[in-house]
């Protein structure tokens, strides 16, 4: 009887006998499974191929490898679901083309087992990989961790069962934490997660997948190129490892505290300007040594510093007189401590340099953006800015207020030039073509330094623009 | 730069010429005599920064205008092809002449840059018909017209 449904459900008898074989014996090897299946081992590998793509069969990461199945019933549940899916898109394949209506579409589910040994099975088909998802999403007890890279969230929408699964966990109290690369075309499909979601935008991370709980690890290994294709050549790897699941979960939560807050990050879009927390850099070094050095202290404390109560109550109603001239509000003061101004300028100046640079993202042509940036920098009152092709393109930079010999002087020329500096880097750090390189210029030039944009196989005729 | 060749006809007659205009018509340099014009040459069709500085000249009319200075704009290339360019940018209100073989741009002494393309070269001349200024520029279209705006201001002393 159920051998006859699942023959219906389109496998052949080998795999329907495969299921029925392992779902009863599990963790079987192949050439066991071919014994009882009175076959070749390749005949069972292929089988157990088709089923692990599938979703139905797993395999241990032991050697020999082991396998083991869904059992009969859950797989025929799983099998329900996908074809529900299947015809799910066909039907609203065919009202597009008719209509040109969207129509819905269901999905499928299974159910996922205890997890002893490591096991893996690689998931062919965006269908299956978010039928996965959704078993997954069921069985999280308390945390849920979606990998979604710039489209990861249209698919996940476009997968009904799969949302609804993860929003219900969201809902009975699963910790669920959304890493994504926003994109101005998919930002309105996260109002379609529950309000307890939590999603972050990172520029790090473009990998795709789940993390559930500490047990179970989805890792995408192909993404159909097409991000609102049907996902036929979407491949992932799926991984129940206790140890490997914690491996990506201090990963992810490593990227997760330098990723940006949803609300903050998508302001790149809804208000065309980058929000994002600046974290400076304000110096380098020991800072204890710096600051005992500034008190007049030579010694450093160790295991050994003897505790002498009197000189311990005496000390404390001391007033140290270099402390006392910390306290002079010169900036040269907060050089002693360790703290850097001009880093720290410099460090502004790349984030603004990044916002230009972002404003500027819609300018297709290298040369108008350059022109836009020279123009808003010298509009800006920042000093003078000349270009020169000879020998290779680069941009001279003349500074209204060039650096001072003055220690106390704030060296604001930092972050005058660190907006240029941000600025190209900015637009050209991701073309592997451009090399920015930020030259000292010779002492009878009347610029300081110059930044020579070094371009790979550059079409000379690019600068007749 | 190395590109100084152009301020060489400065104090010097401007060559007159003969161009087919973006409407049709032929155009005569002469009929600018005793009157301030900038004649800017830029040196490809369609390129962004070639359009950007039409689009200036554009912006800034009024300026020239109240200088009493008209504005002439000279592109390499077929006549055809300046009807393409001039289609993206729309309106002017001043005419683009097609110098097909180069020969105005050449008796301007407009460099062929790295000997592969012309400098974009504007000129600013007088009432007499001479040469006062000359402005070689390559990108930063907006900033090249602030110059010849000024240069207007202090060769013309407000005339």
């Amino acid at each position: 009887m159920w051998e006859e449904l699942l023959v219906e459900s389109g496998l052949n008898n080998r795999e329907v006998q495969s299921i029925m074989i392992l779902g009863s014996n599990p963790k079987m090897k192949a050439s066991e499974l071919a014994k009882e299946l009175n076959t070749t081992r390749l005949d069972a590998y292929n089988s157990l191929s088709r089923l692990q793509e599938m979703g139905i069969v797993t395999v241990t990461a032991d050697r020999p490898m082991l396998f083991s199945s869904l059992d009969v019933h859950q797989a025929i549940e799983h099998i329900i679901g996908m074809r529900k899916q299947q015809l799910g898109q066909l039907v609203e394949g065919y009202e597009e083309l008719s209509k040109n209506v969207t129509a819905k579409k269901p999905e499928k589910s299974s159910r996922s087992k205890s997890v002893d040994d490591p096991r893996f099975a690689v998931l062919k088909e965006r269908t299956h990989i978010y039928s996965r998802l959704k078993m997954m999403a069921e069985d999280a007890d308390e945390r849920l961790i979606l990998l979604l890279g710039q489209y990861g969230i249209l698919h996940l929408c476009r997968n009904p069962d799969a949302l609804e699964a993860v929003n219900t966990a969201a809902l009975r109290g699963v910790v669920i934490q959304i890493i994504t690369h926003l994109d101005s075309r998919t930002i309105r499909f996260f109002k379609e997660l529950h309000d307890s979601i939590e999603v972050r935008h990172s520029n790090e991370l473009e990998s795709l997948g789940f993390v559930r709980d500490n047990n179970e690890v989805v890792q995408y290994l192909n993404i159909e190129d097409n991000p609102v294709g049907r996902g036929k050549d979407d491949a992932a790897l799926t991984i129940e490892s206790v140890p490997f699941a914690e491996s990506h979960l201090n990963l992810i939560d490593t990227i997760w505290e330098n990723a940006v807050n949803f609300n903050t990050a998508v302001a790149r879009y809804t208000d065309n300007q980058i929000n994002d927390p600046l974290k400076l850099t304000i110096g380098e070094g020991s800072f204890l040594k710096n600051i005992t050095s500034a008190l007049g202290i030579d010694e450093l404390p160790d295991e050994d510093t003897p505790f002498d109560p009197e000189a311990f109550f005496a000390a404390g109603n001391e007033v140290n007189e270099a402390r006392r001239k910390l306290t002079e509000g010169k900036l040269s003061n907060l050089k002693v401590l360790g703290i850097d101004i001009g880093l720290m300028l410099r460090q502004i100046g790349n984030r603004v340099g990044q916002e230009i640079a972002f404003s500027l993202r819609g300018i297709e042509h290298d040369i108008e953006f350059l022109d836009e940036m020279m123009d808003w920098w010298e509009y800006a009152g920042l000093g003078s800015l000349e270009y020169d092709v000879d020998p290779s393109f680069h941009v001279r930079v003349g500074l209204h207020h060039p650096p001072l010999d003055d220690v106390d002087a704030l060296p604001m020329w930092e972050m005058d030039d660190g907006i240029i500096e941000g600025a190209l880097s900015n637009r050209f750090a991701k073309d592997s073509n451009i090399v920015i390189q930020r030259v000292a210029a010779d002492e009878d030039s009347e610029s300081l330094w110059h930044y020579i944009i070094h371009r790979h196989n550059s079409d000379t005729l690019e600068l007749s623009d | 730069m190395a590109i100084h060749m152009t301020s060489s006809i400065i104090g010097q007659n401007a060559p007159d010429f003969i161009l087919q205009s973006d409407d049709g018509t032929m155009f005569d340099s002469s009929s600018l005599h005793g009157e301030w014009r900038v004649i800017f040459f830029y040196s490809r069709n369609n390129s962004p920064t070639c359009k950007r500085g039409c689009l200036t000249f554009k912006e800034q009319y009024e300026l020239f205008k109240s200088s009493g200075c008209s504005i002439i704009g000279i592109g390499p290339g077929t006549y055809e092809k300046l009807k393409d360019f001039k289609s993206t940018i729309g309106d002017l209100p001043f005419p683009l002449l097609a110098d097909v073989d180069r020969k105005v741009g050449v008796s301007y002494n407009i460099p062929m840059h790295l000997g592969q393309f012309p400098t974009k070269s504007s000129f600013v001349v007088g009432p007499d018909n001479k040469v006062k200024y000359v402005y070689d520029w390559l990108f930063r279209p907006r900033r090249h017209v602030a110059k010849i705006l000024a240069a207007i201001s202090s060769v013309s002393g407000g005339n």
